[in-house]
Protein backbone atom coordinates (compact mmCIF):
# COMPACT_ATOMS: atom_id res chain seq x y z
CA UNK A 1 0.00 0.00 0.00
CA UNK A 2 1.10 3.56 -0.71
CA UNK A 3 0.48 6.55 1.57
CA UNK A 4 -0.38 9.83 -0.13
CA UNK A 5 -0.83 13.18 1.63
CA UNK A 6 -2.82 15.92 -0.08
CA UNK A 7 -2.37 19.71 -0.01
CA UNK A 8 -5.04 19.95 2.73
CA UNK A 9 -3.14 17.37 4.78
CA UNK A 10 -5.43 14.38 4.33
CA UNK A 11 -3.76 10.98 4.12
CA UNK A 12 -4.91 8.35 1.63
CA UNK A 13 -3.74 4.75 1.69
CA UNK A 14 -3.99 3.34 -1.79
CA UNK A 15 -3.19 0.04 -3.46
CA UNK A 16 0.15 0.20 -5.31
CA UNK A 17 -1.36 -1.18 -8.53
CA UNK A 18 -4.01 1.57 -8.47
CA UNK A 19 -1.71 4.46 -7.67
CA UNK A 20 0.85 3.39 -10.25
CA UNK A 21 -1.49 4.54 -12.99
CA UNK A 22 0.17 7.84 -12.17
CA UNK A 23 3.49 7.83 -14.00
CA UNK A 24 4.79 10.45 -11.54
CA UNK A 25 4.09 8.24 -8.51
CA UNK A 26 5.21 5.08 -10.32
CA UNK A 27 8.59 6.69 -11.07
CA UNK A 28 8.85 8.00 -7.51
CA UNK A 29 8.24 4.53 -6.09
CA UNK A 30 10.78 3.02 -8.47
CA UNK A 31 13.36 5.61 -7.41
CA UNK A 32 12.71 5.34 -3.68
CA UNK A 33 11.92 1.63 -3.50
CA UNK A 34 9.71 0.04 -0.81
CA UNK A 35 8.87 2.68 1.79
CA UNK A 36 6.26 3.40 4.46
CA UNK A 37 6.83 7.11 4.13
CA UNK A 38 3.98 9.24 2.83
CA UNK A 39 4.25 10.89 -0.56
CA UNK A 40 3.22 14.55 -0.34
CA UNK A 41 1.05 15.80 -3.21
CA UNK A 42 1.26 19.55 -2.69
CA UNK A 43 -0.75 20.37 -5.82
CA UNK A 44 -3.73 18.08 -5.21
CA UNK A 45 -6.53 18.57 -2.68
CA UNK A 46 -8.28 15.67 -0.95
CA UNK A 47 -11.54 16.23 -2.90
CA UNK A 48 -9.67 15.98 -6.19
CA UNK A 49 -7.46 13.06 -5.15
CA UNK A 50 -10.58 11.14 -4.10
CA UNK A 51 -11.89 11.52 -7.68
CA UNK A 52 -8.52 10.63 -9.19
CA UNK A 53 -8.32 7.45 -7.09
CA UNK A 54 -11.89 6.55 -8.10
CA UNK A 55 -10.80 6.81 -11.75
CA UNK A 56 -7.61 4.82 -11.21
CA UNK A 57 -9.46 2.08 -9.33
CA UNK A 58 -11.99 1.71 -12.12
CA UNK A 59 -9.24 1.45 -14.74
CA UNK A 60 -7.00 -0.79 -12.60
CA UNK A 61 -5.14 -3.37 -14.67
CA UNK A 62 -5.74 -1.70 -18.03
CA UNK A 63 -2.58 -1.24 -20.13
CA UNK A 64 -0.94 2.15 -19.71
CA UNK A 65 -0.51 4.22 -22.89
CA UNK A 66 3.02 3.98 -24.26
CA UNK A 67 5.24 7.03 -24.43
CA UNK A 68 5.03 7.24 -28.22
CA UNK A 69 1.24 6.80 -28.33
CA UNK A 70 0.78 10.52 -28.86
CA UNK A 71 3.08 10.59 -31.83
CA UNK A 72 1.33 7.62 -33.41
CA UNK A 73 -2.01 9.29 -32.79
CA UNK A 74 -0.83 12.43 -34.51
CA UNK A 75 0.39 10.46 -37.47
CA UNK A 76 -2.80 8.49 -37.96
CA UNK A 77 -5.00 11.41 -36.93
CA UNK A 78 -7.48 9.21 -35.17
CA UNK A 79 -7.95 11.34 -32.11
CA UNK A 80 -11.66 11.41 -31.51
CA UNK A 81 -13.58 13.02 -28.69
CA UNK A 82 -15.45 9.79 -27.87
CA UNK A 83 -15.59 9.06 -24.13
CA UNK A 84 -16.73 5.76 -22.63
CA UNK A 85 -20.00 5.71 -20.71
CA UNK A 86 -18.34 5.22 -17.31
CA UNK A 87 -15.78 7.96 -17.94
CA UNK A 88 -18.54 10.30 -19.08
CA UNK A 89 -20.47 9.76 -15.87
CA UNK A 90 -17.28 10.11 -13.84
CA UNK A 91 -16.35 13.43 -15.43
CA UNK A 92 -19.82 14.94 -15.06
CA UNK A 93 -18.73 17.44 -12.40
CA UNK A 94 -18.85 21.22 -12.04
CA UNK A 95 -16.39 23.31 -14.02
CA UNK A 96 -14.10 24.01 -11.08
CA UNK A 97 -13.74 20.29 -10.30
CA UNK A 98 -13.21 19.52 -13.99
CA UNK A 99 -10.42 22.11 -14.04
CA UNK A 100 -8.85 20.63 -10.91
CA UNK A 101 -9.07 17.06 -12.26
CA UNK A 102 -7.37 18.11 -15.51
CA UNK A 103 -4.58 19.87 -13.60
CA UNK A 104 -4.16 16.91 -11.23
CA UNK A 105 -4.04 14.42 -14.12
CA UNK A 106 -1.41 16.58 -15.79
CA UNK A 107 0.65 16.88 -12.59
CA UNK A 108 0.35 13.19 -11.68
CA UNK A 109 0.95 12.23 -15.31
CA UNK A 110 -2.17 10.09 -15.81
CA UNK A 111 -2.53 10.44 -19.56
CA UNK A 112 -5.85 8.65 -19.98
CA UNK A 113 -7.50 10.84 -17.33
CA UNK A 114 -6.02 13.98 -18.85
CA UNK A 115 -7.45 12.87 -22.21
CA UNK A 116 -10.91 12.38 -20.70
CA UNK A 117 -10.76 15.89 -19.23
CA UNK A 118 -9.52 17.48 -22.46
CA UNK A 119 -12.10 15.64 -24.57
CA UNK A 120 -14.84 16.79 -22.21
CA UNK A 121 -13.82 20.42 -22.59
CA UNK A 122 -13.43 19.96 -26.37
CA UNK A 123 -16.98 18.61 -26.53
CA UNK A 124 -18.20 21.62 -24.55
CA UNK A 125 -16.53 24.00 -27.03
CA UNK A 126 -17.48 22.23 -30.28
CA UNK A 127 -19.96 24.08 -32.47
CA UNK A 128 -20.12 27.17 -30.25
CA UNK A 129 -19.47 30.76 -31.22
CA UNK A 130 -16.81 32.77 -29.33
CA UNK A 131 -19.59 34.58 -27.45
CA UNK A 132 -21.20 31.33 -26.38
CA UNK A 133 -17.81 29.96 -25.26
CA UNK A 134 -17.16 33.09 -23.18
CA UNK A 135 -20.54 32.79 -21.49
CA UNK A 136 -20.09 29.06 -20.84
CA UNK A 137 -16.69 29.42 -19.17
CA UNK A 138 -17.19 32.88 -17.68
CA UNK A 139 -14.32 34.29 -19.76
CA UNK A 140 -13.76 38.02 -19.99
CA UNK A 141 -13.28 39.47 -23.46
CA UNK A 142 -9.92 41.19 -22.88
CA UNK A 143 -9.04 42.09 -26.46
CA UNK A 144 -7.72 45.56 -27.18
CA UNK A 145 -9.62 47.66 -29.76
CA UNK A 146 -6.86 46.88 -32.28
CA UNK A 147 -7.23 43.14 -31.69
CA UNK A 148 -11.02 43.46 -31.95
CA UNK A 149 -10.56 45.13 -35.35
CA UNK A 150 -8.30 42.29 -36.50
CA UNK A 151 -10.85 39.71 -35.27
CA UNK A 152 -13.62 41.48 -37.15
CA UNK A 153 -11.50 41.31 -40.30
CA UNK A 154 -10.81 37.60 -39.78
CA UNK A 155 -14.52 36.92 -39.43
CA UNK A 156 -15.22 38.73 -42.68
CA UNK A 157 -12.49 36.70 -44.42
CA UNK A 158 -13.87 33.46 -43.04
CA UNK A 159 -17.38 34.24 -44.24
CA UNK A 160 -16.20 35.42 -47.66
CA UNK A 161 -16.97 32.16 -49.44
CA UNK B 1 -10.01 57.62 0.42
CA UNK B 2 -10.76 61.23 1.43
CA UNK B 3 -10.45 62.08 5.13
CA UNK B 4 -11.20 65.31 6.83
CA UNK B 5 -10.52 66.10 10.49
CA UNK B 6 -13.03 68.27 12.27
CA UNK B 7 -12.24 71.99 12.68
CA UNK B 8 -11.11 71.60 16.25
CA UNK B 9 -8.63 68.91 15.03
CA UNK B 10 -10.20 66.15 17.04
CA UNK B 11 -7.90 63.13 16.68
CA UNK B 12 -10.66 60.84 17.88
CA UNK B 13 -12.91 61.79 14.97
CA UNK B 14 -10.09 61.21 12.50
CA UNK B 15 -9.31 57.79 13.97
CA UNK B 16 -13.00 56.84 13.81
CA UNK B 17 -13.17 57.96 10.18
CA UNK B 18 -10.08 55.89 9.33
CA UNK B 19 -11.53 52.90 11.11
CA UNK B 20 -14.77 53.18 9.15
CA UNK B 21 -12.92 53.38 5.82
CA UNK B 22 -10.70 50.42 6.70
CA UNK B 23 -13.81 48.45 7.61
CA UNK B 24 -15.42 49.27 4.25
CA UNK B 25 -12.24 48.31 2.38
CA UNK B 26 -11.97 45.02 4.26
CA UNK B 27 -15.57 44.09 3.41
CA UNK B 28 -15.02 45.00 -0.26
CA UNK B 29 -11.81 42.94 -0.41
CA UNK B 30 -13.32 39.89 1.25
CA UNK B 31 -16.21 40.03 -1.23
CA UNK B 32 -13.91 40.21 -4.24
CA UNK B 33 -11.52 37.41 -3.17
CA UNK B 34 -13.91 34.49 -3.83
CA UNK B 35 -14.87 36.05 -7.15
CA UNK B 36 -11.21 36.35 -8.16
CA UNK B 37 -10.50 32.84 -6.97
CA UNK B 38 -13.36 31.50 -9.07
CA UNK B 39 -12.18 33.43 -12.10
CA UNK B 40 -8.64 32.02 -11.71
CA UNK B 41 -9.84 28.48 -11.20
CA UNK B 42 -11.81 28.17 -14.39
CA UNK B 43 -11.18 26.35 -17.61
CA UNK B 44 -10.32 29.65 -19.24
CA UNK B 45 -7.02 29.69 -17.37
CA UNK B 46 -5.75 26.23 -18.22
CA UNK B 47 -2.02 26.05 -18.99
CA UNK B 48 -1.06 26.57 -22.62
CA UNK B 49 -0.08 22.95 -23.37
CA UNK B 50 -3.38 21.56 -22.03
CA UNK B 51 -5.46 24.19 -23.82
CA UNK B 52 -3.62 23.44 -27.07
CA UNK B 53 -4.41 19.75 -26.59
CA UNK B 54 -8.10 20.57 -26.15
CA UNK B 55 -8.09 22.66 -29.33
CA UNK B 56 -6.40 19.80 -31.21
CA UNK B 57 -9.17 17.43 -30.18
CA UNK B 58 -11.74 19.73 -31.76
CA UNK B 59 -9.85 20.00 -35.03
CA UNK B 60 -9.00 16.27 -35.12
CA UNK B 61 -12.68 15.46 -34.74
CA UNK B 62 -13.47 17.64 -37.75
CA UNK B 63 -10.68 15.93 -39.63
CA UNK B 64 -12.11 12.50 -38.95
CA UNK B 65 -15.09 13.53 -41.10
CA UNK B 66 -12.87 14.91 -43.84
CA UNK B 67 -14.38 14.94 -47.23
CA UNK B 68 -17.81 14.24 -45.77
CA UNK B 69 -18.40 17.46 -43.90
CA UNK B 70 -19.95 20.46 -45.49
CA UNK B 71 -18.39 23.27 -43.52
CA UNK B 72 -20.09 26.58 -43.04
CA UNK B 73 -18.96 29.68 -41.12
CA UNK B 74 -15.55 30.15 -39.60
CA UNK B 75 -13.30 27.13 -39.00
CA UNK B 76 -13.19 26.12 -35.30
CA UNK B 77 -9.50 26.98 -35.07
CA UNK B 78 -10.44 30.56 -35.93
CA UNK B 79 -13.35 30.64 -33.46
CA UNK B 80 -11.11 29.76 -30.49
CA UNK B 81 -8.78 32.67 -31.31
CA UNK B 82 -11.71 35.06 -30.90
CA UNK B 83 -12.53 34.16 -27.28
CA UNK B 84 -9.82 35.94 -25.25
CA UNK B 85 -6.13 36.81 -25.47
CA UNK B 86 -4.92 33.70 -23.64
CA UNK B 87 -6.83 31.42 -26.00
CA UNK B 88 -5.72 33.42 -29.04
CA UNK B 89 -2.04 33.28 -28.09
CA UNK B 90 -2.34 29.56 -27.36
CA UNK B 91 -4.02 28.81 -30.70
CA UNK B 92 -1.59 30.98 -32.67
CA UNK B 93 1.32 29.11 -31.12
CA UNK B 94 -0.05 25.72 -32.16
CA UNK B 95 0.81 25.25 -35.85
CA UNK B 96 -0.96 21.89 -36.28
CA UNK B 97 -4.25 23.54 -35.31
CA UNK B 98 -4.19 25.39 -38.64
CA UNK B 99 -3.24 22.43 -40.79
CA UNK B 100 -6.75 21.19 -41.64
CA UNK B 101 -7.97 23.34 -44.51
CA UNK B 102 -11.51 22.57 -45.61
CA UNK B 103 -13.00 24.81 -48.29
CA UNK B 104 -11.93 28.08 -46.69
CA UNK B 105 -11.92 31.45 -48.47
CA UNK B 106 -8.80 32.86 -50.17
CA UNK B 107 -7.98 35.18 -47.28
CA UNK B 108 -8.66 32.50 -44.72
CA UNK B 109 -6.41 30.15 -46.69
CA UNK B 110 -3.60 32.71 -46.52
CA UNK B 111 -4.03 32.98 -42.73
CA UNK B 112 -4.06 29.21 -42.28
CA UNK B 113 -1.01 28.62 -44.48
CA UNK B 114 0.90 31.24 -42.52
CA UNK B 115 -0.19 30.03 -39.08
CA UNK B 116 0.33 26.35 -39.86
CA UNK B 117 4.03 27.19 -40.42
CA UNK B 118 5.65 23.89 -41.48
CA UNK B 119 2.91 21.53 -40.23
CA UNK B 120 1.73 18.71 -42.48
CA UNK B 121 -1.47 19.74 -44.25
CA UNK B 122 -4.84 18.23 -45.09
CA UNK B 123 -6.47 20.25 -47.89
CA UNK B 124 -10.05 19.73 -49.04
CA UNK B 125 -11.96 21.78 -51.58
CA UNK B 126 -15.21 20.04 -52.45
CA UNK B 127 -16.61 23.11 -54.17
CA UNK B 128 -14.98 24.53 -57.34
CA UNK B 129 -16.00 28.11 -56.47
CA UNK B 130 -13.77 28.71 -53.42
CA UNK B 131 -11.04 26.67 -55.09
CA UNK B 132 -11.14 29.02 -58.09
CA UNK B 133 -11.09 32.06 -55.78
CA UNK B 134 -8.11 30.74 -53.84
CA UNK B 135 -6.23 29.67 -56.94
CA UNK B 136 -5.10 26.06 -56.94
CA UNK B 137 -1.54 27.17 -57.70
CA UNK B 138 -1.35 28.68 -54.21
CA UNK B 139 -2.41 25.35 -52.74
CA UNK B 140 -0.10 23.25 -54.90
CA UNK B 141 2.87 25.39 -53.83
CA UNK B 142 2.38 23.70 -50.45
CA UNK B 143 2.50 20.22 -51.99
CA UNK B 144 5.75 19.20 -50.24
CA UNK B 145 3.88 19.32 -46.91
CA UNK B 146 0.42 18.13 -47.99
CA UNK B 147 -0.52 14.58 -46.97
CA UNK B 148 -4.17 14.58 -48.02
CA UNK B 149 -5.45 16.52 -51.01
CA UNK B 150 -9.01 16.52 -52.26
CA UNK B 151 -9.99 18.98 -54.96
CA UNK B 152 -13.08 19.52 -57.03
CA UNK B 153 -11.87 21.59 -59.96
CA UNK B 154 -13.62 22.50 -63.21
CA UNK B 155 -12.50 20.33 -66.22
CA UNK B 156 -9.94 22.82 -67.67
CA UNK B 157 -8.43 23.31 -64.22
CA UNK B 158 -8.24 19.55 -63.68
CA UNK B 159 -5.72 19.13 -66.51
CA UNK B 160 -3.58 21.96 -65.21
CA UNK B 161 -3.67 20.54 -61.70
CA UNK B 162 -2.58 17.12 -62.96
CA UNK B 163 0.29 18.74 -64.87
CA UNK B 164 1.41 20.57 -61.74
CA UNK B 165 1.12 17.44 -59.66
CA UNK B 166 3.35 15.46 -61.97
CA UNK B 167 6.06 18.11 -61.86
CA UNK B 168 6.12 18.94 -58.13
CA UNK B 169 7.61 16.88 -55.28
CA UNK B 170 5.00 15.46 -52.92
CA UNK B 171 6.91 13.32 -50.41
CA UNK B 172 4.15 13.25 -47.80
CA UNK B 173 1.12 12.94 -50.07
CA UNK B 174 -0.64 9.66 -49.39
CA UNK B 175 -4.14 10.48 -50.65
CA UNK B 176 -5.18 12.50 -53.65
CA UNK B 177 -8.80 12.71 -54.75
CA UNK B 178 -10.59 14.54 -57.53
Amino acid sequence: MVHLVTSDNVEFVVDKEVVERSVLIKNMLEDVGETDQSIPLANVSSAVLRKVIEYCEHHRGEPLPSADADQNQDETRKRTTDISEWDQKFITVDQEMLFEIILAANYLDIKSLLDVGCKTVANMIKGKTPDEIRRLFNIVNDFTPEEEAQIKKENEWAEDR
Amino acid sequence: MALSASADGSETALIEQCGAHIGEDTVASSESVPALRFQKNTLAHLPVEILADIFMYIVSEEESYMGVSNPGGAPTCLAVTHVCRHWRQTALGCSTLWAFIDGVSAQCLAIMLERSKKAVLVVIYNDPKPLRQCGFEKILLQLPRIKFLQLCPSPPEADRILNCLSSLPAPLLHTFKF
